[in-house]
């Protein structure tokens, strides 16, 4: 039977607009896999450490410029954490009641380092960060801790447990705003390689329908060889009572990250290296505890280093990546 | 017949399209389990001793890419051995493993590095993949390294590698730094 022309112009029209659906929708799939990472070089160049000890013009942020690229670092399409501010809660696990560097004076310590840390030249580094709704705020603030008093090593998942027990229990909100940090007392282990091979991370996950961001830092008295720069810091109260002061540059390390690669697809180059791995230990020109510096007693007696002074303290706290100006190893933007 | 065409078209239409969501949602075979009691994707902060023996442990991998006898040598002590599982249990001394070609590989790319000291001693331990060659198939042979360093006057010298051929391991699609 033969169609009149009418009917086969439909037809044809029906059938281009069916083909172009499917040309259209296989493009979009395909976009989602090629988001996924960058192919996996045969060997991995560890050789890209910046510029140490290079003091650095300042550099005026992005402006309306999401995602920048060719600054050795590569964005690979996922989100970054734009909140103005971002919230840091403080899981405290262990015996923060204890001696040593397991005292309330750390407590006190770090989270007054995390209040004011938000907005200063160097966290203002983060900003040169984006994804393709906009850019990282700089701003960050210490918005809740509780407490979990322990003596039991923790595991990885034993680590989102606790975050999650947090959250559910109502300690602490559920905040896809926030990045919630696990700090351990000297005494408990992270059995996955806390002082072999590691000094900290940071991961993501879905806990009570909500993708929260965490990190986990051990107190760097427990190996300070391995992730300590000084046994006495700027803040300690004791000589080689480090842990503070350790934690906070690890911290700094982990917040860094955790807001610029919250779900771990976002900014890190061809070897894997965050923004804050690129410049690990990598602390730049600093200064020495004097007796007219802020620094604590005990940092004084021991000329501890700084390269940071903010909120009426010194720390010492390792460089991050600046994605703009070519990228090196930074303490302020 | 014209309910019959629109018909087939859909149906071809919603064939192929399931056919390519399908695939594109099949999992990948070494996909990390996030509920993993260990090792679960995390992006970790690697500690200084990690730090200083990737530097160490990469030197001496490029300088035995490139036959640089001398620059391999500055990393042995001259005591060096290494130690594979073979017929007879013999270590292959210094002399020999630097003389040596593809029968004492040397793993380029490392994951999973680990330090541990003890006084002038680290033990070293991480995974290495030999460096694929261009053009070639099947999965890059992979090798669980423990080294043994002793610090002397001159530095970091290496005495001793252990080191096993193992089934391949499935290495992170995103490489995550020095983990």
């Amino acid at each position: 039977m033969k169609l009149p022309q009418g009917k086969i112009r439909f037809l044809s029209v029906l059938f281009f607009l069916v083909l172009a659906v499917n040309f259209m929708a296989g493009q979009a799939i395909k976009r989602g896999n090629n988001a996924a990472g960058d192919p996996v070089p045969d060997d991995i160049n560890h050789t890209h450490k910046g510029n140490p000890n290079q003091t650095l013009p300042a550099i005026a942020g992005p402006v309306g410029q999401a995602v920048v690229t060719g600054n050795g670092i590569n964005y690979h399409g996922g989100p970054v954490m734009k909140g103005n501010p971002v919230n840091i809660y403080l899981i405290w696990y262990g015996n923060w009641s204890g001696t040593g560097s397991n005292t309330a004076a750390t407590v006190s310590t770090v989270e007054h380092f995390v209040s004011t840390l938000g907005n200063t030249p160097y966290e203002k580094i983060n900003t040169t960060y984006g994804d393709t709704t906009g850019n990282v705020s700089g701003n960050l603030t210490f918005a809740g801790h509780t407490f979990v008093n322990t003596t039991t090593n923790l595991t990885d998942a034993r680590l989102k447990t606790t975050v999650s027990n947090a959250i559910s229990s109502g300690a602490l909100p559920n905040d896809a705003n926030g990045v919630y940090m696990v700090l351990s007392s000297s005494n408990i282990n992270e059995t996955s390689g806390f002082c072999t091979q590691y000094c900290g991370f940071h991961t993501h996950a879905t806990l009570s329908g909500t993708d929260i961001k965490y990190a986990f830092v051990g107190n760097p008295d427990r190996c300070q060889s391995g992730c300590e720069a000084q046994t006495t810091g700027p803040n300690s109260p004791a000589a080689g009572v480090g842990g503070a002061d350790g934690m906070i540059n690890i911290m700094t390390h982990e917040s860094e990250e955790s807001i610029t690669d919250p779900d771990l697809n976002a900014w890190f180059d061809a070897n894997g290296e965050e923004d804050a791995d690129k410049c690990n230990f990598n602390f730049g020109a600093t200064s020495t505890c004097t007796s007219t510096s802020v620094c604590s007693a005990a940092g004084k007696s021991a000329a501890a280093k700084f390269n940071q002074s903010f909120g009426g303290n010194d720390y010492l706290m390792q460089q991050e990546w600046r994605n703009s100006g070519g990228g090196a190893c930074a303490q302020h933007l | 017949m014209k309910h019959g065409c629109i018909f087939c078209l859909i149906l071809v239409t919603s064939c192929m399209l399931f056919a390519q969501s399908d695939s594109s949602a099949k999992p990948t075979e070494s996909a990390p389990k996030p509920d993993a009691l260990q090792g679960s994707p995390k992006i970790t902060t690697a500690t200084r001793g990690v730090q200083q023996f990737w530097e160490l442990e990469r030197n001496l991998a490029e300088a035995f890419e490139k036959k640089d006898k001398n620059a391999m040598g500055k990393f042995l002590n001259d005591d060096f051995k290494v130690w594979m599982p073979n017929q007879t249990g013999s270590a292959v001394g210094r002399e020999d493993w630097l003389a040596s070609g593809h029968e004492n590989p040397t793993p380029l790319r490392m994951v999973q590095m680990a330090v541990q000291f003890y006084q002038d001693v680290a033990v070293v331990k991480f995974v290495g993949q030999v460096k694929v060659e261009a053009g070639s198939k099947g999965s890059p042979q992979q090798y669980f390294v423990v080294d043994l360093w002793e610090k002397n006057d001159q530095g970091w010298e290496l005495t001793n590698r252990y080191m096993a051929a193992i089934n391949p391991i499935q290495l992170p699609a995103k490489p995550n730094g020095k983990q």
